[in-house]
């Protein structure tokens, strides 16, 4: 047996699948003492076929399935992926659905970085955080079950407009909602951003410059805090985002806690769009029928939307019939799970690892689809 | 002399969650006390027979095929395997005669396979056994 | 009476029945703190008789006579120490010059046992955990020595029972020795293992640490040392700080050992509730963040409150 002498200094510990820290992210540590030499990804634990499952259904019955890619937020998959439908086949979209369509996915996204406030802090062993944010994220949900139904997987959006009409009781329930949050984000500021324990765990934790976030393919909210002022809202905006006002977080230092500080200003800036669009809903229809057997033309069509996590993009071929011949999922979590985080995670200390994992908030479903 | 209040408000601020003892809390003792469900919640389906034409345009729009035909009095009607819904309403949705339709029953709990299949009765659906 | 004394009253079962209290209104006021209902009174009960019930396996390569033995001598050494504090008098049961000493080195008993346990398991995250466990040693183990030999060099002996007959006749310590006090509560949490100092086992980066291969009976003993750990530490802070059974006013004979009795575990109570308030309000440090803090806050903190007592000694105010 030929055994390298070097190699026996190693231990391999895995941050696997069935981790309470790790999603369900499989990667393999080699560890010397508490520092870390180097981090293995494995994807593909939670592969479910995504792609091959849409070839074989109508494009109505794919709205379901689009919902569960990334399961902590489903607006923006159902939002790119009914917006390249509508591209390829040229369908016309009433005003009242694309505000309605803005205004979950806002909502959406404030679900997505609560739900990121509880896990980073569960990860960093603060309980509490954990637990009252995950009570906030309450709200939400239940906002998703007036409207739609379904409370994580709505199924709101179809191609066309929405599946059901946003009520007066809605409307005056989420007005109470974004009051509540907005009280609660004035707890957290001390509570949780600004407590000694969070700064000293994240403050130049997993340090990324600008450059190199453009070199590997960091978007959303990891670039942002890296320096360089790119959103999709408002660099190649799309459906109701010309209409409103609002301001691209950024900040300078690329750490663990400038990620977490620009999450915090998405919050703000989203209570703020939907209060806009709120207050100048228009009235009228808002569905236009296509039919469950509506086919497509032939063609290509691809559209991006900024979700939570970052660049959220759906390639769509047709071929004429009424179920796609190639759909393309471009997840935000590839780049950040596979490429980035191994890249940040060399160097550092056991500690460290599941910091910089979750600070770059990749979805393990978003990443293997 | 700035750099150690900081530190010192930042240290002890965050021990202001004892305000939280004089609140209500947010969870409920669960079996004993429930959130009451809202009538548009997507649950189990309810059948009603008179209506139901017999099409089956519920079992060809399902995604997941989880409808499929069984006899009942001399006629065809649709029946629902819980366990492979998923529960998106799309059955609701096309049924020309709305007799399909998703109550927001939603405390579905079997310990046996056989159960989650919703046979046939006179109401409409009814779990097999128990 | 011995025998009784040992097994029935503060010895065995009333400190088992307890030590299980302390933990539910531990975790109670943790989750109402949290906002949340929190677990009913039976719960740390229900929690140890689900644990002895369910299968123990000890791993294929680990030795099995130190994985068994572990967690007994660990519970055997903090029942030792909780005897040895005088709970409604000025004498404990068995009171002798020095006592102090070796309730402190009982306390450090279950540090070792859970790096023991580590060791002895085998498996990378034990490991690593293990040695976490010995680092934090490091750290919390100076000032807490000092912070409580502060109280012994103001009554000028080694005994806890002088201490506490100082305190009964003159004022409780805490006033005399504020940073002694403060300095011996923030190095029980890092003793106990709990947040912001619980890197050793903490859950999240290295599933479990040192206890990551226990289940079934040991591990029930386990949890039962960490519990008993921290009903025994706080009841020592409480003796020495706060005045012990001392309580405002007098009564003689049985009902004021009763009454003495009842004012300690209240006592203790508040103690452990600052425990809490410390537990809900903080995140995890890293080892070296724990081990830096301790050395450059906590020890010269505690090495002033010395100065300052060898100072106002040498100059006869007290």
């Amino acid at each position: 047996m030929d055994i390298e002498e070097k190699e026996l200094a190693f231990l391999t510990m895995p941050f696997g699948p069935q981790h309470p820290a790790s999603g369900h992210f499989h990667a393999l540590m080699k560890v010397e003492g508490e520092r870390v030499h180097e981090l293995e990804p494995h994807p593909g634990y939670l592969h479910r076929g995504f792609e091959k499952l849409m070839e074989y259904r109508v494009h109505v019955q794919n709205c379901p399935l689009v919902d569960r890619i990334c399961i902590l937020d489903p607006f923006p998959n159902e939002l790119g992926y009914v917006n390249a439908v509508e591209k390829l086949g040229g369908v016309e979209v009433p005003e009242r659905a694309r505000y309605i369509r803005i205004i979950m996915t806002e909502f959406g996204r404030i679900l997505s970085h609560i739900t990121w406030m509880g896990v980073m802090g569960m990860v960093l062993g603060f309980d509490s955080a954990c637990r009252i944010a995950w009570g906030d994220r309450e709200r939400v949900i239940r906002l998703n079950e007036i409207i739609s139904g379904g409370r994580l997987y709505p199924c709101y959006f179809c191609p066309g407009g929405v599946r059901r009409d946003m009520s007066q009781e809605f409307i005056k329930m989420a007005f109470e909602n974004l009051d509540y949050l907005e009280k609660q984000l004035d707890f957290y500021d001390p509570f949780f951003f600004d407590n000694e324990t969070f700064i000293m765990r994240t403050k130049g934790v997993g340090k990324l410059s600008a450059e190199e976030a453009i070199d590997l393919g960091t978007t959303g909210p990891n670039l942002r805090a890296c320096g360089v002022d790119y959103d999709i809202r408002k660099d190649e905006p799309y459906e109701v985002y010309p209409k409103v006002d609002f301001n691209v977080i950024t900040r300078e230092e690329g750490d663990a806690y400038a990620r977490g500080m620009c999450r915090r200003g998405e919050i703000a800036e989203s209570i703020s769009i939907i209060r806009q669009l709120l207050n100048k809903l228009p009235d009228g229809p808002f569905r236009t029928e296509i039919g469950p057997a509506w086919a497509a033309p032939e063609g290509e069509s691809y559209f991006c939307v900024e979700a939570a996590r970052g660049e959220l993009c759906f390639h769509m071929v047709s071929d004429g019939s009424p179920v796609p011949y190639r759909a393309k999922v471009r997840g935000p979590s590839f780049s950040h799970s596979l490429v980035v985080f191994p890249y940040l995670a060399k160097g550092g200390t056991i500690a460290d690892v599941p910091i910089i994992y979750w600070s770059l908030d990749g979805c393990p479903a978003d990443m293997d689809r | 002399m700035a750099y150690l209040s900081e530190k010192f408000s930042r240290t002890f601020r965050p021990l202001g969650i004892v305000k939280n003892l004089f609140k209500k809390p947010m969870t409920l003792k669960f079996p004993y006390e429930t959130l009451p469900p809202l009538p548009d919640y997507r649950g189990r389906h309810a059948l009603d027979l008179e209506k139901c034409a017999g099409c089956f345009i519920c079992s060809m729009i399902c995604p997941n095929k989880a409808i499929w035909p069984v006899e009942f009095e001399g006629r065809k009607y649709p029946q629902v395997n819980l366990g492979k819904c998923c529960w998106c309403q799309l059955c609701e949705e096309y049924c020309p005669n709305k007799a399909i339709k998703l109550t927001p029953h939603s405390m579905i709990v079997t310990m046996n396979k056989e159960s989650a299949i919703l046979g046939i009765g006179k109401e409409g659906f009814i779990p097999k056994h128990g | 009476m011995s025998i009784f004394y040992l097994i029935v009253f503060p010895g065995f079962i009333f400190f088992f029945v307890f030590s299980l209290l302390c933990e539910y209104i531990d975790r109670k006021l943790t989750a109402r703190l949290q906002s949340r209902v929190g677990p009913p009174f039976y719960q740390p009960w229900s929690d140890f008789l689900k644990l002895i019930s369910k299968e123990d396996l000890v791993p294929g390569k680990a030795d099995r006579k130190m994985f068994t033995a572990l967690p007994i001598v660990g519970v055997a050494a903090v029942i030792t120490a909780f005897i040895c504090i005088p709970l409604w008098s000025v004498k404990s049961l068995y009171p002798f010059t020095g006592d102090i000493v070796v309730v402190i080195y009982l306390l450090s008993l279950p540090t070792l046992i859970l790096f023991l346990m580590g060791w002895h398991s085998t498996n990378v995250f034990a490991t690593v955990g293990a040695s976490r466990t010995i680092t934090q040693l490091f750290g919390y183990e100076v000032p807490f020595l000092l912070a409580l030999l502060s109280p012994a060099l103001i009554t000028g002996e080694w005994s806890l029972s002088s201490v506490v007959s100082y305190q009964v006749d003159h004022i409780w310590l805490f006033c005399y020795l504020p940073l002694a006090f403060i300095v011996a509560i923030i190095s029980l949490v890092g003793k106990l293992e709990r947040v912001p100092f619980d890197a050793p086992h903490a859950a999240q980066e290295i599933v479990g640490g040192p206890l990551a291969e226990y289940s079934g009976a040991r591990l029930a003993l386990i949890h039962l040392m960490s519990d008993m750990e921290l009903v025994a530490g706080s009841a020592l802070i409480a003796a020495l700080f706060l005045g012990g059974f001392d309580y405002i006013g007098s009564l003689s004979g049985f009902a004021g050992s009763v009454l003495g009795f009842i004012v300690f575990l209240a006592k203790t109570l508040l103690i452990i509730l600052i425990l809490s308030c410390i537990k809900a309000a903080f995140a995890r440090l890293r080892i070296e963040q724990m081990v830096n803090m301790c050395l450059r806050w906590l020890a010269p903190m505690v090495v002033i409150q010395l100065l300052i007592i060898v100072g106002l000694k040498v100059g006869g105010l007290l």
